[in-house]
């Protein structure tokens, strides 16, 4: 792909007749421009992440660097398109944020290139948020909430919240084993920095008591704010800042940040992409900590570069699973043993559900 | 034509069917005007006129497919009005066979004994017999798309006569068939009917049909009855210009009445027949092909130019222009002299072949 | 005679037509083979090999038979779509009943209420069955506020909520699949068998229900099939046991990146899928889908089958005297017109219910809502990427729906003339991507697009829907040729037309309902299409339901209710605009 596109120069229709191209030149039209620097293009996961990264990430870059940013949104689960992307060589996005899990099955089939910068070169960023083929810039926590108007008796943890006895009330939880299978544990008295290897039979015991009562499975984020706020359910696990959407328009409930596992998302590139130099240019830019304290006004999620804080309201920091009274609540997911363990505990999982 | 049943002329002994002001409104639009009529028993009727006039109306009323209006159905003395179809004892054959067509032909046949509740060994018998009535026995077990058109009308036949139903109603039922294989199935109808006995209404527009079957016709027009009487009567007494010029060839002459015994028309005053009634509003003389002669035997002729001659073996037929372009039809014999095409001729008849008509 | 000699050159031309006919096939066959057999097939040839060493390895099915989830999970698909296929059949007939005896001009309305759930989305749909159903939703507060129920009743989360939602969505299918069948049936034969003395009872049972039978089953087979591939609905609305295989394909793909298993899985619901249409085309003929008369069974079947129906017809006589003596006959006539009036309003409710959530003052889709306000319409026109998205929904709908209808109504055309003993295979080969749940097919086609450079184009996009349409529009259209006179055709040929001549002047005009109806079957298949939209438009080129489902993952909130109110008011007016040109065209 040559890094100007307002010019058809031979190779670029070349890689056209080759197929390779269409995307990317679809791309400077779609944004109705046709300056000559380059363009990237980036996958986010959309919906409030589009203005909360335009504000915070894509148009200070633009204005410090002179290229354009054009961001789209990607799929829940980006992996697939990923994969064939990087395959069939046809480049639709130079960067694509990602989760830890998906970061670590592109990985394992090679579907990433570096970030070109180190631990390092970026102190202050949590050091999980990191690696050579990867920078997070929004910690994301799977905690669980609870209607204030409903429960009277507030559950502070989740030995609590599986006591279906002394907290009654109807609950959801996540139609997935991962984090399932760690909140069973925790509320089986497993402490928070003793999870991993996590001992999944003892998990399904847990499970198979609370199984009666749990009313609904949920399956997307989008569905536990509206499980929330419309009363469906009186508490549920979930991820912060959806849980946190919900209190924000006026629903009556408290999220425990008690022995919640948090998580990481951020920017990976695809194997070979055309643009990585300035990709790479735009990953490092994502770590500067004011930028991500800009995120933060409109997405609950946290900074990984912890310096953020310095210029984050506490009002605000309060609901932001890194700023130091939540985060030292919290242990991180192991998505190392996930991504050994996830096919064959799926498959557990899903049959425990139908019996 | 020789029937078992009652003779043309006879009164009816005693009425199998009687329809009483029987009237059908849809909206705004009529489809039957309050119509009266008596059915003997064993007798065959047929409802004659063009399309949409008020014949299969008529018929869907007497067998309670279509609520009436107004009206009463008597079949057998009892009031059948509010009666549901299929309590009727009434058969009806349609004009397209209306076939089930994932029945065989037996499965056809035996449906009505069935619906009837009849024992199996009895239905057997019935079908068997019904089928060689109609002589298809080695069709049995095929199924109507598998039958040409008259078989399935013979299937159609079969079904209605197989449980023997106290009137059968025929809804054109010979309009898709050619005209050979008409001709072979009015013969076939008048067979059945003169075997079973079974008191038939039957629905056609086709005239030389109604002619050529029926004891009675019942003649209808913009839905209501024209005329009703035995084919004689309305080939050669029609009541109306409408039936004259539906039943059979007639040359009309419309005209005012003189107030004596004549009728002043465009081609001349013309003697009425001596003892007609007096005429209506719009009296005409009907005078038909065969009763015409070359000449002027009583007076009564007119004067046209031949344009068209055409050759029918028993008979030879000359369709002459009169002097305001109207056509006239003549019928000769096989031993009259034939004029030549563009020929002026003068054609006459006697007054009392004339039939004055309202 | 000169009748034999006529008819001799007539099989003669006849048979020369035949032969050339059946190469209007020839592009859509090779459509299909390019964008739907070749991928799916690669995809599935996946699954038999080992991705680190490239070998041949069947260990992907080794797995499934190690477990027994997966056959489970097939059973549960299996049970889903079926009972759907059932209860579709059971509100769809009397309903396509009762609008196939309305008049022309009315029906025609009315089958526009039937359509709503066709053209709002799926998603927004299932969301407004959450509204309706949830514990604190609609029904819940009626029953509960009027002291009918003092708990909640458990609507949601289970077997029950995933059935509402899925036959709702396939009812119409059913009624529009069943309609030209029973506008075929010629009801003197009703009339028929009542004058032999039929009871009303017995002449429908034995008569019309007999045969109206193709079109239920080739609406069970079709509205089945469909219900196979369902994921949305049972995740939204289903509980802990309301797992369909279509779900656990897409975490393969998507989640954990193992095709091979996806591949295997596919393979697996492909094989169950076929095996059910073998079983179908034994009993009915796969010809039936398309409106053909079906086979006739073989001598005991047929016996039982008629032995049944009369045992029915019995036993709905009594019904009927019973409710005749309970409600009387002007009460009885009403069954039919209430219970499908019920019926509409089922279907109609969802979408009625998104247009005060559009106008809510809230943040959420709630019911009912706080206040109201247009904030909702103004994020939406504000928002380019909600109107780009819309706008190339449109455009991508239209062209996929023109060129459906072209290959559909080639291919019907072909089929109708020619009677060679290929034409059953390739009506299936045609019908297939309506088999092969849509995942698949979209996966697949990603592969492909990707390596020839359709990814993130719009023509990528009219392809992959192009390819799910042709069954609908081929049906739509082998339905209405069939009905269609081919002398006609013959006719204009004897009178000097020329082969493009004859189609333009003749036949095109005389099946131009059809062509309608084909055109809004492929068009609403393309505008409600979100699985090869995931896939194809690579979040560049967003259709309008990609958008939705982007929206609905991650705040939901009621632009998407404004949006289907917008989308909603367009497509009505497209509708009337179709139904006006129908009718002038039959008129």
């Amino acid at each position: 792909m040559t890094t100007t596109t307002t010019r058809p120069t031979r190779r670029a229709l070349l890689q056209l007749a080759g197929g390779a191209a269409a995307g990317a030149l679809a791309a400077p039209y779609l944004a109705g421009t046709a300056r000559a620097a380059t363009q990237i293009i980036v996958a986010d996961p959309g919906g409030p992440f589009g203005p909360a990264f335009r504000k915070a990430f894509y148009d200070p870059f633009e204005k410090a660097t002179g290229n354009k940013v054009v961001n789209v949104a990607r799929e829940a689960e980006p992996t697939a398109q990923f994969k064939a992307m990087v395959e069939t060589k046809s480049y639709t996005w130079d960067v694509c944020t990602l989760t830890l899990s998906a970061r670590d099955i592109l990985a394992g089939q090679g579907l990433l290139d570096p970030i070109g910068f180190t631990h390092a070169d970026v102190p202050k960023l949590m050091p999980e948020a990191i690696s050579p083929l990867y920078m997070g810039t929004d910690v994301y926590s799977t905690v669980f909430a609870y209607r204030t108007d409903r429960v009277k008796n507030a559950p502070a943890s989740w030995a609590d919240f599986f006591n279906v006895e002394k907290f009654p009330g109807r609950r959801a939880l996540r139609k997935n084993p991962i984090d399932t299978i760690e909140q069973a544990l925790l509320a089986d008295g497993v402490p928070l920095d003793k999870l991993y290897p996590l001992d999944v039979d003892r998990a399904f015991k847990v499970l198979d008591k609370i199984k009666p009562h749990v009313a609904v499975w949920w399956t997307g984020g989008a569905q536990s704010t509206q499980l929330l706020q419309s009363g469906e359910v009186d508490m549920l696990p979930g991820w912060n800042a959806r849980l946190q959407a919900a209190i924000d328009g006026g629903t009556p409930a408290r999220i425990v940040w008690n022995q919640g596992l948090y998580s990481i998302e951020g920017w990976g590139l695809p194997k070979g992409g055309p643009k990585a130099d300035v990709a790479r240019q735009f990953v490092r830019f994502c770590s500067d900590p004011k930028a991500q304290a800009l995120f933060t006004e409109i997405l609950a999620y946290g900074p990984t570069n912890l310096d953020a804080y310095q210029t984050i309201p506490a009002e605000r920091a309060k609901v932001l699973p890194t700023s130091p009274e939540n985060l030292k609540q919290m242990a991180i997911a192991d998505e190392a043993w996930w991504s050994a363990n996830r096919a064959k505990v799926s498959e557990r999982f899903n049959a425990w559900l139908l019996t | 034509m020789t029937t078992t049943a009652a003779k043309p002329d006879a009164k009816p002994m005693q009425a199998k069917l009687v329809i009483e002001g029987l009237c059908k409104r849809y909206g705004a639009t009529t489809a039957l005007e309050p119509s009266s009529l008596s059915v003997a028993e064993g007798e065959f009727l047929t409802l004659l006129g063009p399309s949409g006039s008020g014949k299969t109306t008529l018929l869907q009323l007497i067998c309670g497919l279509v609520d009436a209006s107004e009206g009463r159905v008597v079949i057998d003395g009892r009031d059948q009005s509010r009666m549901p179809v299929h309590q009727r004892d009434i058969g009806l054959v349609f004009q397209h066979y209306a076939l089930f067509p994932h029945l065989t032909v037996t499965e056809n046949i035996a449906f009505p004994l069935k619906m009837r509740g009849r024992p199996a060994s009895e239905i057997a018998r019935r079908v068997a017999d019904t089928l060689a009535m109609v002589h298809l026995g080695h069709l049995a077990k095929r199924f109507p798309r598998e039958l040409s058109g008259g078989q399935q009308q013979r299937v159609a036949l079969a079904r209605c006569f197989v449980y023997q139903p106290s009137i059968i109603l025929m809804d054109e039922p010979l309009g898709a068939l050619d005209k050979k294989l008409r001709e072979h199935m009015q013969i076939e109808i008048k067979r059945l009917h003169r075997e079973s006995g079974a008191t038939i209404v039957y629905v056609t527009h086709d005239q030389e049909e109604a002619l050529a079957m029926s004891d009675r016709i019942c003649l209808m027009n913009h839905a209501k009855i024209e005329q009703l009487g035995t084919p004689r009567e309305i080939y050669e007494r029609p009541r109306t210009a409408f039936a004259a010029d539906f039943i059979g060839i007639s040359n009309i002459f419309r005209g005012r009445w003189d107030g004596n015994g004549s009728l002043e028309t465009a081609h001349g005053r013309f003697a009425l027949p001596v003892n007609a009634a007096s005429p209506g509003a719009e009296p005409a003389l009907v005078v038909r092909p065969e009763h015409l002669r070359l000449g002027a035997p009583d007076g009564n002729a007119v004067t046209g130019r031949v344009s068209e001659i055409v050759y029918a073996g028993s008979e030879t037929r000359v369709i002459a222009t009169l002097s305001d372009g109207a056509p006239l039809v003549l019928r000769l014999g096989p031993d009259d002299a034939v004029p030549a095409i563009h020929d002026q001729i003068v054609a006459g008849w006697a007054r009392d072949r004339a039939v004055l008509v309202a | 005679m000169s009748m034999a000699a006529t008819s001799g050159t007539m099989r003669e031309r006849a048979r020369g037509f035949r032969f050339g006919a059946l190469w209007l096939a020839v592009p859509g066959l090779l459509f299909l083979a390019v964008f739907f057999a070749w991928p799916v097939a690669q995809l599935l040839g996946l699954s038999l090999f080992d991705p680190d060493s490239g070998k041949a390895s069947i260990a992907t099915y080794e797995r499934i038979a190690a477990t027994d989830v997966y056959l489970r999970v097939l059973g549960i698909t299996f049970r889903i779509a079926g009972y759907t296929a059932l209860y579709s059949l059971l509100i769809g007939y009397p309903l396509a009943y009762w609008l196939s005896r309305l008049p022309d001009l009315y029906r025609g309305r009315m089958l526009l209420f039937v359509m709503v759930p066709f053209w709002t989305s799926y998603l927004v749909k299932t969301f407004a069955w959450m509204i309706v159903l949830g514990r604190s939703g609609i029904i819940n507060s009626l029953a509960m506020g009027s002291g009918i129920v003092d708990q909640p009743l458990p609507l949601l989360h289970n077997e029950f909520g995933v059935m509402v939602g899925m036959v709702h969505a396939m009812v119409p299918l059913a009624v529009m699949t069943m309609l030209p069948v029973m506008a075929g049936i010629d009801r003197r034969l009703v009339q028929a068998a009542q004058t032999l003395g039929a009871s009303p009872a017995h002449a429908f049972w034995l008569i019309y229900f007999k045969l109206s039978l193709p079109g239920v089953a080739a609406a069970g087979l079709l509205v089945f099939i469909s219900s196979l591939g369902f994921f949305i609905v049972p995740a939204f609305l289903g509980g802990r046991r309301e797992t369909m295989l279509a779900q656990l394909i897409i975490t393969q793909v998507q989640e954990l990146l193992n095709w091979p298993f996806a591949g295997a899985l596919a393979a697996m619901m492909l094989a169950a899928a076929l095996v059910s249409c073998w079983v179908y085309d034994r009993v009915f003929g796969l010809s039936t889908v398309a409106g053909g008369s079906a086979q006739v069974g073989a001598g005991r079947i047929r016996d039982l089958g008629l032995a049944i129906l009369a045992q029915v017809a019995k036993l709905a006589g009594g019904v009927s005297a019973l409710m005749q003596g309970l409600i009387g006959r002007r009460g009885s006539a009403l069954v039919l017109p209430v219970f499908s009036w019920l019926a509409i309003a089922f279907l109609v409710l969802p979408t009625l219910l998104v247009i005060p959530l559009a106008f809510t003052s809230s943040q959420f889709l709630e019911f009912p809502p706080p206040g109201y306000g247009l904030s909702w319409f103004r994020t939406y026109f504000e928002s380019p990427l909600w109107i780009q998205a819309t706008i190339r929904s449109f455009l991508v709908a239209f062209a996929t729906a023109i060129a459906a209808t072209a290959i559909g109504g080639f291919t019907a055309l072909a089929l109708a003339n020619s009677r060679t003993r290929w034409s059953g295979l390739i009506f299936a080969f045609f019908l297939a991507p309506m088999i092969v749940p849509r995942i698949i097919i979209a996966v697949g086609l990603f592969y492909l697009f990707a390596r020839i450079g359709l990814v993130a184009t719009d023509l990528g996009l009219v392809i992959g829907h192009t390819v799910l349409a042709i069954p609908f529009t081929l049906v739509t259209m082998a339905a209405v040729l069939k009905g269609y006179d081919q002398r006609l055709d013959q006719a204009a040929a004897t009178l000097g037309a020329n082969r493009l001549r004859t189609l333009t002047g003749v036949t095109v005009p005389l099946v131009k309902g059809g062509l309608v109806a084909a055109f809004l079957f492929a068009f609403i298949t393309s505008f409600d299409e979100l699985s090869i939209a995931i896939f194809v438009s690579g979040g560049v080129k967003t259709t309008l339901p990609k958008q939705m489902w982007d929206d609905m993952i991650l705040q939901l909130n009621p632009t998407l209710a404004a949006v289907s109110v917008v989308v909603f008011i367009v497509v009505t007016l497209m509708l009337l605009v179709a139904e006006r040109f129908r009718s002038s065209s039959s008129s």
